[in-house]
């Protein structure tokens, strides 16, 4: 089967996560109660083609697990079995082992513990109590069954189109037509046409991009060839051709008419509705009779019978996909337009969605960042080199900017992807850290259509496990614990996306017996990581567990790994440029909140003067930007200084100092200063001191991770449309480091900037 | 005795890859003209619109399953003469007697190779050359 195999099977694997998903989709469903034949045959489709699948590719394991699987789906779904809470679990525990070996299959990586795959066969015949019998197929038909001989009656090939003859008629009813009905174009270019270079596939190219505009619309044309004359007759520089199209009856005659703006001078052409006497073939030919007649050599030939014969053919089919019967074969040949030839037969539906490579969206992604920065380049030079800049430059750069920005939207939507995949693999984690943990939990998803890049749905896995398979490990108490407390039995974690002006924020609720506070804060001591004597507020001791090295399980467990968990987890998040918050209520449970950008790209950011340097901080971090008076500001005993805003006192950050671009100036902030007021999710505000402010401008974001390494207080950097390079800050570290008291230490950012 | 590539044949199956698979198949033997559609119902719209003389359908499929599209197909004096083969596996064994009874040609049990396909069509068309 050559070398296509290789890409069907690619085909085949990604059908394979499809069904997958369709499985745990309809297992979920039939653990919450559901009992729907449909959902039921959905569970079995899945798991049959997957099976299917595999044995036309060979995968002898994955054939026989399914194989197995595919038997015990099949005693639930001839009624035989129930669904019962119990057998779900077993399907569900099925499917894990299912997925393994399909990515077993597909990696060829380390296999499956073939321990998992016996004990999870084991379970799924004990519910159809029994072997499932031996995976052959050959005498699934039965021996006495003789196969039926047909007559072979030839169809001549496509493009020969001669009267279907399966003795029968098409059966199309000459009815009146239905208003509106489809639009009839006849088009016969002049030799002028030609002689100009203009096309007629230009125009039929209009005509198809008309009619696919609407929802499930196609054309149809066919190409009247009566006027060629014999081959040794023919005259290469003129015009034999015309054509007729049928388009949707959704097709305004406007959209029609302005596919003629060019080229219409040079052919005739005529729109009309379906059983309009103008379609009946006689107008057309007399448009063509009117050309001045050394133009037109075309003796066309009234198509008479074809037209009518076509015209009934269309308004049954509805303009779609007809291979018209037609009694003029050797004048007319049909050809679907929509896709080209062919292929738009075939393909029509698969045309909803396509399958890209993603290296080619990341191609385009990156291309698009430098077309971002282009664009501010040619801003900023027309801005310089012309101190007044002519009204309609100025015009054209506000359209190309917001035309790129468009593109960045549009590409960006490409990339978006549900979170729903990742969500729903968390399902699992769930049930496997339950199944470790001898705890009942109930995993609710919320918001799991909510879209964000596809790069962040990847990254998002690996700091949901981890916090998962923590909230279940610390978070639920022990059955007994629970009930002791008046809970119910069964914890409940809920897992819900959504998107929050320009972020998406992701919650992980549990209701366990929440943070117990003294003991972080004894075990923070022990480790050292605070000082024996430190006094903190209770958000600040919930933010020790993300603090390197921290661990308060009392036994290391299997699940939750060796304390370096929530320190893993939030590194993970703020590589993403993303924060992470706790609340919790001693005895209710605890809170995280993720909050992540939806795009890892590009950022909207306002570009600030502070000690001589120009910076970039995200417009979504600036509460508001005001101009401080002297009167409102208040130095406290140990010298920090703070600013009252409308009765709120916030901390003041001199940003140049800060960043210790100017710590020369005196730190007094001077009367007229700009300041920008900065919040993180946790609400926390402090007063950014800056020079000036300069612009707003979306930037693209290069990781200085990546090319550098991590810095506190900057998150990345950028280069501005001038070309410099210019730091991005992160406003919430910088409000930490203001607020002070966890150690945020902004010295390294102050090495970086002064090298 | 009729020349593979005039046979005119339709693949109907939910998996796009069995589809490949079965059409890399049938090209193997000389078809040329290979639709494919992915259920009953859409098969039947094509059915409608073009001659066909081959269709070779998985037995369970979303929205209208094999045996339907077959029941369907016999009972349309416009289709009813096109031969139909539907694909076995262990799973469709008890719709099997229901096929026959519906009129199906033959069947192609899974997983098959190229060689067993032609027998299959050679029991319902005679020689495919």
């Amino acid at each position: 089967m050559s070398g296509d195999m290789g890409d069907i099977l690619l085909v085949f694997f990604q059908e394979c996560d499809e069904q997958l998903q369709e499985l745990e989709r309809g297992l979920s469903a039939l653990s919450d109660g559901e009992s729907e034949q449909e959902t039921i045959n959905a569970v079995f489709r899945a798991v049959h083609s997957i099976k299917g699948g595999a044995a036309s590719f060979g995968l002898e394991n994955l054939v026989r697990f399914a194989h197995v699987f595919e038997s015990s789906l099949d005693g639930v779904r001839s009624g035989r079995v129930a669904p019962t809470q119990d057998v779900v679990k077993i399907f569900l525990k099925a499917m894990d082992v299912l997925s393994d070996l399909v990515v077993e299959a597909r990696d060829g990586g380390p296999s499956v513990d073939p321990g998992r795959i016996a004990e999870s066969q084991i379970e799924l015949e004990s519910i159809i109590g029994g072997n499932a019998e031996a995976h052959k197929t050959d005498d699934v038909v039965p021996s006495d069954f003789v196969p039926i001989p047909m007559d072979f009656v030839p169809v001549p090939m496509d493009f020969e189109p001669v009267p279907v003859d399966f003795g029968l008629d098409f059966g199309f009813d000459p009815a009146p037509v239905q208003a509106p009905a489809p639009l009839i174009v006849t088009f016969c270019p002049h030799d002028a046409m030609y002689a100009r270079g203009d096309d007629a596939r230009n125009i039929l190219i209009g005509l198809t991009d008309a009619a696919v505009a609407v929802e499930g619309g196609e054309i149809t044309v066919t190409c009247d060839a009566s006027a060629l004359p014999p081959f040794d007759a023919l005259e290469p520089d003129r015009s034999y051709l015309s054509w007729r199209a049928v388009l949707p009856a959704e097709v305004l005659e406007d959209t029609v008419q302005s596919v003629f703006d060019w080229g219409g001078d040079v052919c005739d052409f005529t729109i009309s509705r379906e059983g309009d006497p103008a379609s009946e073939g006689g107008e057309a030919i007399a448009a063509t009779d009117a050309q001045p007649s050394g133009e037109t050599p075309l003796d066309v030939a009234p198509p008479e019978p074809a037209v009518p014969a076509l015209a009934e053919t269309s308004s049954a089919v509805t303009a779609a996909q007809a291979t018209p019967a037609v009694s003029r074969p050797d004048a007319i040949q049909p050809a679907a337009v929509a896709s080209g030839a062919n292929g738009a037969n075939v393909r029509r539906t698969e045309q909803a969605t396509i399958r890209v490579d993603l290296p080619r969206i990341d191609n385009l992604m990156d291309l698009v960042g430098e077309l971002v920065i282009a664009q501010a380049a040619l801003e900023s030079q027309c801005r310089r080199n012309n101190a007044s800049m002519p009204r309609e430059l100025g015009e054209c750069i506000a359209s190309m900017q917001s035309l790129t920005r468009d593109i960045q939207d549009a590409v960006m939507a490409v990339r978006a992807q549900p979170v729903r995949s990742v969500f729903q693999r968390m399902q699992r984690v769930v049930r496997e850290a339950c199944s470790m943990t001898g705890k009942d939990v109930v995993l609710t998803l919320e918001g799991e259509d909510t879209e964000v890049d596809r790069t962040l749905v990847e990254k998002l896995s690996d700091p949901l496990t981890h916090m998962l398979r923590n909230a279940i490990d610390h978070g639920i108490e022990k059955v007994e614990d629970r009930l002791a407390a008046g809970k119910p039995a069964i914890g409940h974690i809920l897992l819900s996306a959504s998107h929050r002006s320009g972020h998406i924020l992701i919650t992980i609720k549990d209701d366990g017996g929440g943070i117990n506070r003294e003991r972080v804060l004894a075990t923070a001591i022990k480790r050292g990581i605070i000082a024996p004597d430190a006094v903190l507020t209770d958000d600040e001791i919930n933010n020790l567990i993300f603090a390197p090295g921290f661990s308060t399980a009392d036994t290391i467990s299997n699940l939750s790994g060796r304390g370096v968990g929530m320190d893993v987890v939030k590194q993970a998040i703020l590589s993403l440029g993303g924060r992470i918050t706790i609340q919790s209520v001693p005895g209710n449970g605890t809170v995280f909140c993720l909050s992540l950008p939806l795009t890892l790209a590009v950022l909207d950011g306002m570009l600030i003067v502070a000690g001589g340097a120009t910076m970039v901080i995200p417009v979504s971090s600036v509460v508001e930007t005001m101009i401080i008076k002297p009167q409102d500001t208040y130095v406290l005993p140990d010298g920090k200084k703070m600013v009252s805003i409308r009765g709120d006192c916030i901390p003041l950050v001199p940003l140049g100092s800060e960043l210790g671009l100017s710590a020369a100036v005196s730190d007094e902030p001077r009367d007229g200063a700009v300041m920008l007021i900065v919040e993180n999710e946790s609400g926390a505000r402090a007063g950014l001191v800056v020079d000036e402010i300069r612009d707003q401008a979306h930037v693209v974001i290069k990781s200085m991770e990546k090319n550098y390494r991590r810095i506190p207080g900057v998150s990345a950097a950028t280069i501005l449309g001038d070309g410099s390079v210019s730091l991005i800050l992160d406003a919430p570290a910088l409000i930490a480091s203001a607020v002070g008291r966890i150690n945020t230490k902004l010295s390294d950012a102050r090495a970086v900037l002064a090298a | 005795m009729p020349a593979a590539s005039q046979i005119k044949a339709l693949i109907v199956d939910d998996q796009s890859s069995i589809r490949q698979v079965l059409a890399n198949s049938l090209a193997q033997l000389g078809f040329m003209s290979i639709a494919q559609r992915k259920d009953g119902k859409e098969a039947l719209e094509y059915l409608d619109q073009n001659p066909t003389h081959l269709v070779i359908s998985d037995f369970n499929m979303p929205v209208m399953d094999g045996l339907a599209l077959l029941r369907a197909v016999r009972g349309n004096p416009k289709i009813q003469k096109v031969a139909f083969i539907i694909l076995t596996s262990e799973a469709s064994r008890d719709l099997v007697q229901d096929a026959v009874k519906a009129g199906v040609n033959n069947f192609l049990a899974k997983p098959y190779t190229v060689a067993k396909l032609r027998e299959v069509l050679e029991k319902v068309f005679g020689p495919i050359t």
